[in-house]
């Protein structure tokens, strides 16, 4: 909920519709389930979900070394791998929680 | 992790090191654990996918950021690393709020003055072990400490620097006023350069961590901006969550001054960008936490089924059934009540 409301903050300046999902914890379909619905966004699982810091520490080196023009290698080791859309009722249930409590 | 320009991820080793949880707010970590865990994954890493340490182009690394690791000039760290989630520092935090507002601070450092930023340990370890804030040579954090064992020199990148607290956000360079503010040498903090700079190359360690000597060492990023590129945030508006054992929402945009102050914006890898964002301190850490105190029957099903613990915690918050959770700490937008309910 925290992070819903640092979302919301965040969409004053940028428009934002989807979101990128990395992190151990987002292997889990229910969590997947749950951010779609509280953020209000379509929420996208790259396959590399723990791994994308190495990857990109490692890029930065290949750029230096000449192996990459420049950081937008990286959309080549991105898989897609799940998309999920919210559920319209569902994010309708969690909006009084998103409440400041102050 | 092991990575080839054509084929992707070759492979990967794990390592782990223990944290210490003290003194109620008080945590730590010990830079050499830390660094034996590097040379044990890239030694097994090396071997294990057979490969001939002078075909590896370059060597990089992404590490845990908001740290205060004290180095003398020569190998030693002079005590364990105060680490992101320590909060000893307030009163240090404190003394910075007497000198400069906590929205100018703000402004120049792109985050808040509070305890958890690397000036503000680095002032408690002036105040309380003056014996070893005399010994300091540099301050660094985790990977920028296995960077110097390997090439022998002193550097940090901008987003590292930043998680010190004492960054100047628009002009990408230690902050001159907040420096003065807070009486700290600055010749203590390294000198900046890009992520992707290279100095000479592996010089030392070579034998313990299985490199070839001259392999080059990138300077990589910070653990936030590096998982902030893995997610393809690399233009204006991309956003993503990352959601491990703290969890954050970055985009990348411009910097981010918000009236309350609940978002914080750091550097980026790409110097033309910014990343401004939004953290959750204990995320997966909580939930991590509610299994081991809260569901212990959880855990002994787990344990006589051959399950995973989280197995039967989900069941209980899958339909019909309700949950609703509250956190324990999230600092940026001032929720701070601990409370859990279900």
């Amino acid at each position: 909920m925290n992070l819903s409301i640092i979302l919301e903050i965040l969409r004053q300046q940028v428009s934002i519709d989807e979101l990128l999902v990395i992190g151990g914890s987002a292997k889990r379909l229910m969590w997947r389930q749950i951010m779609s619905e509280i953020f209000d966004a379509i929420i996208i699982f790259p396959s590399i979900l723990e791994e994308a810091g190495s990857m990109v520490a490692t890029a930065t080196g290949g750029v230096d070394e000449g192996l990459f023009k420049d950081l937008s290698v990286i959309d080549f080791y991105l898989f897609i791998d799940f998309i999920y859309t919210s559920k319209q009722e569902a994010v309708i249930e969690y909006k009084p929680c998103q409440k400041k409590p102050y | 992790m092991l990575f080839s320009e054509h084929e992707k991820e070759i492979g990967s080793q794990v390592s782990s090191y223990n944290t210490n949880y003290f003194n109620s707010t008080w945590v730590e970590q010990d830079a050499e654990v830390c660094w034996s865990a590097v040379c044990i994954s890239s030694k097994n890493l090396i071997s294990t996918q057979e490969i001939d340490p002078s075909d590896i182009d370059v060597v990089s690394f992404s590490g845990q950021i908001v740290g205060c690791l004290s180095k003398d000039k020569v190998e030693r760290p002079l005590r364990k690393s105060i680490i992101w989630a320590d909060q000893r520092a307030q009163n240090q935090a404190a003394v910075i709020a007497e000198q400069i507002s906590q929205k100018d601070f703000y402004h120049i450092a792109g985050h808040r003055n509070t305890d958890s930023y690397g000036i503000q340990n680095l002032m408690w370890i002036c105040d309380n072990e003056p014996e070893i804030y005399e010994q300091i040579y540099k301050t660094l954090n985790a990977k920028d400490f296995i960077t110097f064992r390997l090439v022998g020199n002193f550097y940090t990148e901008y987003f590292d620097g930043n998680s010190n607290g004492c960054f100047d956000l628009m002009n990408l360079k230690w902050s001159g006023r907040i420096l003065e503010y807070v009486g700290i040498d600055p010749d203590k903090f390294p000198e900046f350069k890009p992520s992707t700079f290279i100095d000479v190359g592996v010089t030392r360690a070579a034998k313990a961590t299985g490199f070839k000597e001259r392999t080059p060492v990138a300077l990589g990023g910070g653990d936030c901006i590096t998982a902030n590129v893995g997610a393809g945030s690399i233009s204006l508006g991309k956003t993503y969550y990352c959601m491990g054992t703290s969890a954050w929402i970055t985009t990348t945009e411009k910097p981010i001054f918000g009236d309350e102050m609940c978002t914080v914006t750091s550097a980026h890898i790409i110097l033309s960008l910014y990343a401004p964002n939004g953290t959750m301190h204990s995320a997966g850490g909580v939930y991590k936490w509610v299994k081991n105190t809260i569901c212990r029957m959880e855990m002994h099903e787990a344990k006589a089924n051959g399950k995973s613990p989280y197995f039967y915690m989900h069941k209980q918050i899958e339909p019909p059934h309700k949950f609703k959770w509250c956190h324990f700490t999230s600092l940026p937008s001032g929720w701070k009540s601990a409370t859990v309910e279900s």
